[in-house]
């Protein structure tokens, strides 16, 4: 368990992260085993956008590192 | 105690894993997965420690680091966003149009607050109007105002989108007129996927692929050849028996789809259309779609048109299709639903298909369709 103030801190801006990368469908990240795939599904129902090709596509935060 | 956080599934050489706090999928490897399993339920931490360092080496801080993260994956919850904010009102207007629709027996009434919006929604639903009837068994209305767009369902639902969010007003009014049409609550369909659907001799494939590869092209040129279309663009599936249902608006197609569909449909520059805002004609192309019988899918096929390329199809493998397909959809955050959902992905063919020539599409999709593949 984490209780220094600084290591708090880190864990809260990781938790953060987490749930602001759950805003986009796709990303990547690495453990010291290996890299994992977390993809997020659409929170709500959608049709295509007015204007088709805009805004389904989702980005691929921090590819995995090497 | 157990805590029942996590749902895996191997598939393949990988392990699908659902976390029920976030409604997210991953894709693990076994062993980290079995890791997630024994954090999951409880399993002392000096014993997990102790196993990751037999079977990896690593240092004990180095494990802390990883079961930390994993911990995080399984406790962080996501809140439900679906894009609508109910924090001001949009003042009562006149309606601009109302319209009645017959959808699976039920009888809709829609008000709509502008041309914008009726433009929007009711040309793909204008081949479903019926006369105007005392007591519709749903009334649905659409305002806008200053940009915003507000949509009520009944005394159910009452919500306002911004301009850059109208496809969540649109797909929370299809998800709708489903769960209306069909008396299903929410909790009753497993998903909505960005796709199109078409059946053959009773065999039912969805069409997938990014905005612009040409689904509801390639649809409305199979619907023109002897398939049935079952859905374009919204494609839902039951959670009983995951089977899809038709989804009864018109195919939507581009402008620069015209000249192609022209050779299936010689009246397309009569059907309904309209400039959007960005100055984009869509037309629309009306279906039976409306015909309710449902189709188990066991075929998912990743589409894309190329001009000037050969044909190419080929099997692709479960953890592609997954990392396109799940990104691109709603699903369920029903704990069973998620498991079913996983066993009907696990029993699905996955395929990329690349195409220049209409004949081949079709030729390709039949195939499928008949199991040759």
């Amino acid at each position: 368990m984490k209780t220094n103030s600084n290591e708090n801190q880190e864990l809260m801006t990781r938790k953060e992260a987490l749930k602001k990368m759950g805003k986009f469908g796709k990303y990547a990240a690495v453990t010291a085993l290996g890299t994992y795939i977390m993809l997020s599904p659409k929170k709500s129902q959608a049709q295509s956008p007015t204007e088709p090709g805009e805004g389904f596509k989702a980005p691929l935060l921090f590819p995995p590192e090497k | 105690m157990k805590k029942n956080s996590v749902l895996i599934k191997p598939i393949e050489d990988k392990a699908f894993v659902w976390f029920k706090n976030s409604n997210q999928y991953s894709i693990f490897d076994p062993f980290l997965a079995d890791i997630i399993e024994h954090i999951d339920q409880d399993t002392p931490l000096e014993i997990v420690t102790q196993h990751i360092q037999n079977e990896t080496g690593l240092s004990v801080e180095k494990v802390h680091e990883v079961i930390d993260e994993l911990t995080q994956l399984i406790t962080t919850t996501l809140p439900v966003d679906d894009h609508s904010q109910s924090t001001f009102e949009i003042p009562e207007a006149t309606f601009y149009k109302t319209y009645y629709y017959t959808i699976n027996n039920a009888t809709f009434c829609f008000h709509y607050g502008s041309e914008y919006v009726m433009n929007e929604i009711h040309l793909k639903f204008a081949h479903l109007v019926t006369k105007k009837v005392k007591e519709p068994n749903h009334t649905i209305t659409i305002l806008e105002s200053d940009n915003t767009f507000s949509l009520q369902v009944d005394e159910i639902f009452n919500n306002n989108y911004t301009e850059d969010n109208f496809h969540y007003l649109q797909g929370k009014l299809s998800m709708y007129i489903m769960m209306l049409a069909y008396k299903k609550p929410e909790r009753e369909w497993l998903g909505v996927f960005h796709a199109s659907a078409i059946s053959y001799n009773g065999k039912s494939a969805m069409l997938l692929g990014d905005s612009g590869n040409g689904k509801s092209t390639a649809l409305a040129i199979a619907h023109a050849n002897g398939f049935n279309c079952i859905a374009d663009d919204f494609v839902p599936m039951g959670s009983a028996l995951q089977n899809i249902y038709p989804f009864p608006a018109a195919i939507s197609v581009k402008e620069k789809s015209l000249p192609v569909l022209a050779n299936y449909y010689p009246d397309i520059m009569e059907k309904p259309s309209f400039k959007n805002r960005l100055g984009k004609t869509v037309t629309f192309i009306p279906t039976d779609s409306h015909i309710t019988i449902t189709y188990p899918c066991h075929n998912l096929i990743f589409i894309k048109y190329k001009a000037g390329s050969n044909l190419q199809v080929a099997p692709i493998t479960k953890t592609d299709a997954f990392q396109q397909l799940v990104p691109d959809s709603w699903l369920s955050p029903e704990p069973e639903n998620a498991e079913i959902f996983l066993n009907w992905f696990n029993t699905v063919k996955t395929y990329q298909l690349t195409y220049s020539k209409t004949e081949d599409l079709l030729a390709t999709l039949k195939d499928i369709l008949d199991g040759n593949h």
